[in-house]
C-alpha cells in the first residue's frame, strides 16, 4: 500500500495554503470592525445602507445574521447578531473620500461599528473579545 | 483615525450650504411618530429632501438614528400621503371623497360646530361647545395642538386619549410620581448633560433595572433605548423584568420572567427583602420620607415565597435581584408601559417608586433624576385650560366619577367614560370628534369593535392626519392633510434640552403643520386671541415664552441656537437645594414636603394609601373557570423595532422588516397545536378574535402569547366592509374598555386570557368584514373598578 506521501505525490497542504495567492486579490486599505457582542439587530445599518446605495426593499448592502435565541448546553441564553456586508457594499467610497463615515457606521444605534485603516482596526480588535473585522472591497469596477 | 468626525463637514451652525445642498440642523419629532427628538441634518435641494443624516453634534443621539428617521425621504414623498383637504362625498365608510380648499374645509367645520352646539343645547340642555371632544394620540408633537384647537378655538373641555382605556400609557406612572414626590423621575443616562458621559458629576449606574419595557424598540417617554447599550458597554449590570425573552433579557445578569399584571407584588416582594435585610438607606429614608413604618408593616404581607407564587418567578431570583439593586450605589430603574397596562398600574408604580426612594437613588447621579420640561415650557395636553370657564369645566364628561380626575391631576377625561357617554347619551352624546393624529380603532382603543360601533353614533368627525386611516374612512366627514416634522416649524421642550424643530423641506402639496392648523382654527373661531399673532412663528414664540414661565427669547432665536440645555435639569439633589418647591424650602412638592410613601391623598380619596397586589381582571386565580376555557395569558402591544404603533404600513422599506402582524407563541404551544413558524393562528376570548402570523419564540412562558398591535393594511380595500382589514389582525378585538383599578388608572391590555388555534381554510375569514356589517344597535356595558 502506498504511503500518504506517495499518494499526494509530495503535496504539502499546510505549506500550500500558507503560500497560497489569490491572483484577483488587491491589498485592502479599509475595513469595518464590528463589536458584535452588542449588536441589537436594530436594522439601522441595513436601511442606512439601502438609502446610500439607492436600493429597493429586500436588496441589501449589509444584512444582520442571527444566532439564537438558544439556551446553550450550560443553560445560558445566547442571542447574537452580526451585520454582514454583501456584494452590493461599495465601502461608501464616495463618502469616505470626502471625510464622512460610511452610512452604516454613522447611524449604528448601538455604536458598535467602526471604520478606519485595517492596521488600526486590527489593533482595536485586539482590545476585547467578540469583534469581527470585514475588509472592504475597494476594487474599482471594470 | 477610527470613526473620526469631520468638523468641517459637520458644523454646529443651524444651516449651511455645500455641494448644491442646503443643510439644516433640526430635531425631528412627529411625523414620523416617536417619543424621542433626535437631531438630524436635512440635505435639501430646491426644497426637496434628498437625504437625512443623524447630527453627530447633538449629544442626545450623537449621530445615530433609528429606521424612521433614516427612512424620511420615502416617508414624506410617499404617494399615499394626504395632499389636500377632503370632504366626504358619499356614505361614511364608502371612502368617497371630494377635494376641497382649506377655506371650504373650515366652512364645513364651522357649520358642523354650530349644529353640534345646537344639538347639545336643544337635546341635552347643555351649553354647546362641550359637544366637541378632541382625541389625541400618544406623546408626540401632536399633544398640545389638539388641546389648543379644542380649548381655545371650540371652547370645549373634553380632551381625551384615543380610547386608550384607563389612560394606560405613562399616565399612571407619572401620576404616581406626582402624588408621591411632586415631580417625575427618569433613569439618569447622562442625557441631561450636553457633555453626557464626560460630565464631572455624572456617575455610571452600577445596576439598571429594565422594568416592563423594551426600550431598544420603544424609545419610551423621551428615553433613547440604545443609551442602555452605552451603559452595558461601560459595565453596568442589568436586571430585566419581562415575561418574554427580549434581547436585553438574554444579556441580563438577572432576568425576572414575571407573569403579566403582577408587577406590584414583585416590587413588594423585593421591598420585603430590602427592608427585612436592612439594605435600605436609613439616613435618606428618615430625612425625606413620610410613612415608612407603614410600608415596613405592609411588606410583611408579601414574603418572597408568596410573591414567587403570584409572579411565577423563582424566589431566589427575587431575593438576588432585590439585593443586587439595593446594594448597588447608584442603581437606576428604567420603567415602562407594561406597568401602566394592568389594573394595578398605580399601585405597582407607587411600590417601584418606593424602592427608588428608600434605596437612596432619587435625584442622585446615575439614579433616577427628577426632571421638568426644559425651561418650564410645559404646555402640552393641558394647553389652553385657562380658556375654559369653571362652569364649562364642570361639563367635562366622566370626571366626577374619578377622584384623581376630579382633583385635576390630569387634563384628560376618562376614555372609558367617554365611550359610555357615546353609547348611552348620558350625560350627553358628543356630536363632533376632533381627531388630532390618532388612529384609535387600528391602534390603542381597547375593545376596538365596541369603540367602532359607538363611534358610528357620532354625527361629525374631523380627522387631521398624514394618511387616510381606518379611523378616517370609518368615521370622518372631513380629513385634513398634515405636514411632517421635517416640513414643520415647532419646538420640543419635553425634558432636555429645549429643541428647535425647523422646517427644512418644502411643503408637500397643501399640507399644514399642526401649529398652522391651530392658527387657522384659532383665527376662524377665536380671532380676539389669535389676532395678536401675525405668523405661526409669532405664536410659537408665545408658546415657548409660556407667559413668563418659559424662555425670554423668540422662536427665531431658538432656531439659531438649535438646542438650549436647561441647567435646572442638570442639577442633582434638588430637594436638598430648595429647587423644587415654590417657597424655596428644601423638600418635595407634596403636602408634607416629604416623599410620601404613605399617601394621605389616597386616604382622603378612599384608596389604599399603600401599594397592594390585585389579581388581573381575568387570570388563572381570579377567574379559574374562564382559565379552563381560555388557558393562555394574552398580552399585546410589544413594540416593533423601528415602527411606531400603527404608522408606516405604507412604506416598502418598513414592510420589508415588519411585513405583517407577527405574534409570539412558545415552542411548547406550537408543538401542542401543530403550528409551524409562519403559520397563521387565531386568538380568541369572549370579546372577540383576531388572527396573526406565528413566530415561535424560545424563552416565552409556555402558556403566554404576545399579539402585535397597530396592524392595518393600506394595500387592501379601504371602503367598508373591509376597511383596510383593520379588525382582521387587531389585537384589541380581545381587550377591554371599562376595566381598571380603583384609582381609575390602568387597563389590562397586557394581562388577559385567550385560547389559540390554527387558521384553516374552513375557519378563515375577514373579521373586519364581520364587525363592520354588524347591526349598530345595543351596546355591551362592562365596568370593573378594581379591589
Ligand atoms: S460601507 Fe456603505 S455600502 Fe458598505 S455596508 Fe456600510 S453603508 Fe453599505
Ligand atoms: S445598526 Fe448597529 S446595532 Fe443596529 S443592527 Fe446594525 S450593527 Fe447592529
Ligand atoms: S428615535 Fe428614531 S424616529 Fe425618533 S427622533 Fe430618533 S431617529 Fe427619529
Amino acid at each position: 500500500m502506498p504511503t500518504a506521501e506517495e499518494m499526494n505525490r509530495g503535496f504539502d497542504a499546510v505549506k500550500y495554503w500558507a503560500e497560497f495567492k489569490d491572483y484577483n486579490a488587491k491589498p485592502v486599505q479599509h475595513g469595518l470592525l464590528i463589536d458584535y457582542e452588542f449588536c441589537t439587530n436594530c436594522h439601522s445599518c441595513e436601511l442606512a445602507c439601502q438609502m446610500h446605495l439607492g436600493l429597493p426593499a429586500e436588496q441589501w448592502g449589509i444584512k444582520t445574521l442571527e444566532y439564537g435565541p438558544i439556551k446553550d448546553v450550560n443553560g445560558k441564553w445566547e442571542w447574537t447578531y452580526v451585520p454582514m456586508p454583501t456584494d452590493l457594499c461599495d465601502g461608501c467610497a464616495d463618502r469616505t473620500k470626502e471625510g464622512r463615515l460610511p452610512m452604516c457606521v454613522h447611524h449604528c444605534q448601538a455604536g458598535v461599528m467602526f471604520y478606519g485603516p485595517i492596521e488600526e482596526l486590527a489593533k482595536k480588535a485586539a482590545e476585547k473579545p467578540k469583534m469581527v473585522l470585514f475588509t472592504l472591497d475597494e476594487r474599482e469596477e471594470a | 483615525m477610527i470613526n473620526e468626525l469631520n468638523k468641517d463637514l459637520y458644523k454646529t451652525d443651524w444651516r449651511w450650504y455645500e455641494d448644491g445642498y442646503e443643510v439644516t440642523r433640526t430635531s425631528v419629532w412627529t411625523g414620523p411618530g416617536c417619543h424621542n427628538g433626535c437631531g438630524v441634518l436635512a440635505y435639501t435641494k430646491d426644497g426637496t429632501l434628498e437625504r437625512v443624516e443623524g447630527d453627530p453634534n447633538f449629544a442626545y443621539n450623537q449621530g445615530r438614528l433609528c429606521l424612521r428617521c433614516i427612512n424620511m425621504v420615502e416617508q414624506i414623498y410617499n404617494h399615499d400621503r394626504m395632499k389636500w383637504p377632503l370632504l366626504l362625498d358619499g356614505e361614511k365608510g364608502s371612502n368617497k371623497w371630494k377635494r376641497v380648499t382649506w377655506d371650504e374645509a373650515l366652512d364645513f367645520i364651522e357649520e358642523a360646530f354650530q349644529d353640534c352646539c345646537r344639538i347639545i343645547r336643544d337635546e341635552f340642555g347643555g351649553i354647546g361647545p362641550e359637544g366637541v371632544v378632541a382625541l389625541s394620540g400618544t406623546g408626540r408633537n401632536a399633544m398640545w395642538q389638539g388641546a389648543m384647537v379644542l380649548r381655545t378655538a371650540f371652547g370645549s373641555p373634553n380632551m381625551s386619549f384615543g380610547f386608550l382605556s384607563a389612560d394606560s400609557c405613562y399616565q399612571p406612572r407619572m401620576t404616581a410620581n406626582l402624588l408621591q414626590e411632586g415631580d417625575c423621575w427618569i433613569l439618569d443616562n447622562a442625557q441631561l448633560h450636553p457633555d453626557r458621559y464626560n460630565n464631572a458629576e455624572w456617575v455610571k449606574p452600577e445596576v439598571v433595572v429594565v422594568w416592563a419595557n423594551q426600550p431598544l424598540a420603544s424609545n419610551p417617554d423621551g428615553f433613547m433605548g440604545h443609551w442602555l447599550i452605552d451603559l452595558m458597554r461601560m459595565g453596568t449590570k442589568f436586571i430585566v423584568v419581562d415575561p418574554a425573552l427580549t434581547w436585553l433579557a438574554s444579556k441580563a445578569d438577572i432576568w425576572l420572567q414575571i407573569r403579566p399584571g403582577t408587577d406590584c407584588a414583585l416590587a413588594l416582594g423585593m421591598l420585603n427583602v430590602i427592608i427585612n435585610e436592612d439594605l435600605y438607606d436609613h439616613e435618606w429614608t428618615e430625612t425625606w420620607t413620610y410613612g415608612f413604618d407603614s410600608l415596613v408593616e405592609r411588606v410583611q404581607e408579601y414574603p418572597v415565597d408568596k410573591v414567587a407564587e403570584i409572579c411565577w418567578v423563582d424566589a431566589q431570583l427575587i431575593i438576588d435581584a432585590a439585593r443586587m439593586y439595593a446594594k448597588a450605589k447608584p442603581a437606576g430603574i428604567q420603567w415602562g408601559l407594561a406597568i401602566d397596562m394592568q389594573i394595578s398600574a398605580m399601585e405597582a408604580s407607587n411600590a417601584i417608586d418606593d424602592m427608588v426612594a428608600i434605596c437612596g437613588n432619587l435625584d442622585v447621579p446615575g439614579g433616577n433624576v427628577l426632571v421638568r420640561y426644559a425651561y418650564n415650557s410645559s404646555k402640552k395636553y393641558g394647553a389652553g385650560l385657562e380658556f375654559i370657564s369653571p362652569e364649562m369645566l364642570d361639563r367635562r364628561i366622566g370626571t366626577t366619577q374619578s377622584p384623581i380626575h376630579k382633583a385635576g391631576y390630569t387634563p384628560f377625561i376618562p376614555p372609558d367614560l367617554l365611550l359610555e357617554a357615546m353609547e348611552t347619551g348620558v350625560p350627553y352624546r358628543p356630536q363632533l370628534i376632533w381627531v388630532e393624529q390618532t388612529n384609535p380603532i387600528a391602534n390603542m382603543a381597547g375593545d376596538a369593535p365596541r369603540v367602532y360601533k359607538a363611534w358610528k353614533n357620532i354625527k361629525y368627525t374631523i380627522v387631521a392626519d398624514y394618511y387616510l386611516t381606518p379611523t378616517a374612512v370609518a368615521f370622518a366627514d372631513c380629513v385634513l392633510p398634515m405636514a411632517m416634522s421635517i416640513e414643520r416649524n415647532s419646538y420640543r421642550s419635553w425634558w432636555q434640552p429645549l429643541r428647535t424643530i425647523t422646517a427644512s423641506a418644502g411643503r408637500y402639496y397643501e399640507c399644514k403643520s399642526d401649529e398652522e392648523l391651530v392658527m387657522a382654527m384659532g383665527k376662524r373661531f377665536n380671532p380676539e386671541f389669535y389676532g395678536q399673532f401675525e405668523t405661526t412663528e409669532d405664536f410659537l414664540t408665545w408658546m415657548i415664552q409660556d407667559e413668563g414661565n418659559g424662555v425670554d427669547y423668540t422662536f427665531q432665536d431658538l432656531r439659531e441656537k438649535v438646542y438650549d440645555w436647561w441647567d435646572w435639569n442638570e442639577t442633582y439633589r434638588k430637594y436638598e437645594k430648595g429647587l423644587l418647591r415654590e417657597d424655596g424650602n428644601p423638600g418635595f412638592v407634596t403636602a408634607t414636603g416629604l416623599f410620601e410613601i404613605y399617601s394621605p391623598l389616597f386616604d382622603v380619596w378612599g384608596f389604599d394609601p399603600l401599594p397592594h397586589h390585585m389579581e388581573p381582571y381575568e387570570s388563572p386565580y381570579r377567574t379559574p373557570e374562564l382559565y379552563k376555557e381560555y388557558p393562555l395569558i394574552y398580552t399585546s402591544g410589544h413594540r416593533h423595532i423601528g415602527l411606531f404603533h400603527s404608522e408606516h404600513r405604507q412604506l416598502p422599506h418598513m414592510r420589508q422588516i415588519h411585513p405583517t402582524a407577527i405574534c409570539d407563541i412558545s415552542p411548547e404551544l406550537a408543538e401542542e397545536l401543530g403550528v409551524l413558524e409562519g403559520d397563521w393562528v387565531w386568538f380568541e376570548n369572549p370579546r372577540g378574535k383576531c388572527k396573526q402570523k406565528a413566530h415561535i419564540a424560545p424563552g416565552l412562558i409556555p402558556n403566554l402569547v404576545r399579539a402585535r398591535h397597530g396592524w392595518w393594511f393600506p394595500e387592501e380595500e379601504a371602503a367598508e366592509p373591509h376597511l383596510y382589514g383593520v379588525f382582521d389582525c387587531n389585537a384589541n378585538n380581545l381587550t377591554t374598555m371599562g376595566v381598571y383599578g380603583p384609582t381609575h388608572y390602568g387597563a389590562p391590555y397586557k394581562s388577559t386570557l385567550c385560547k389559540c388555534y390554527k387558521v384553516t381554510p374552513e375557519n378563515d375569514h375577514s373579521e373586519s368584514e364581520l364587525i363592520t356589517t354588524q347591526p349598530l344597535t345595543g351596546f355591551h356595558f362592562t365596568r370593573f373598578e378594581g379591589v
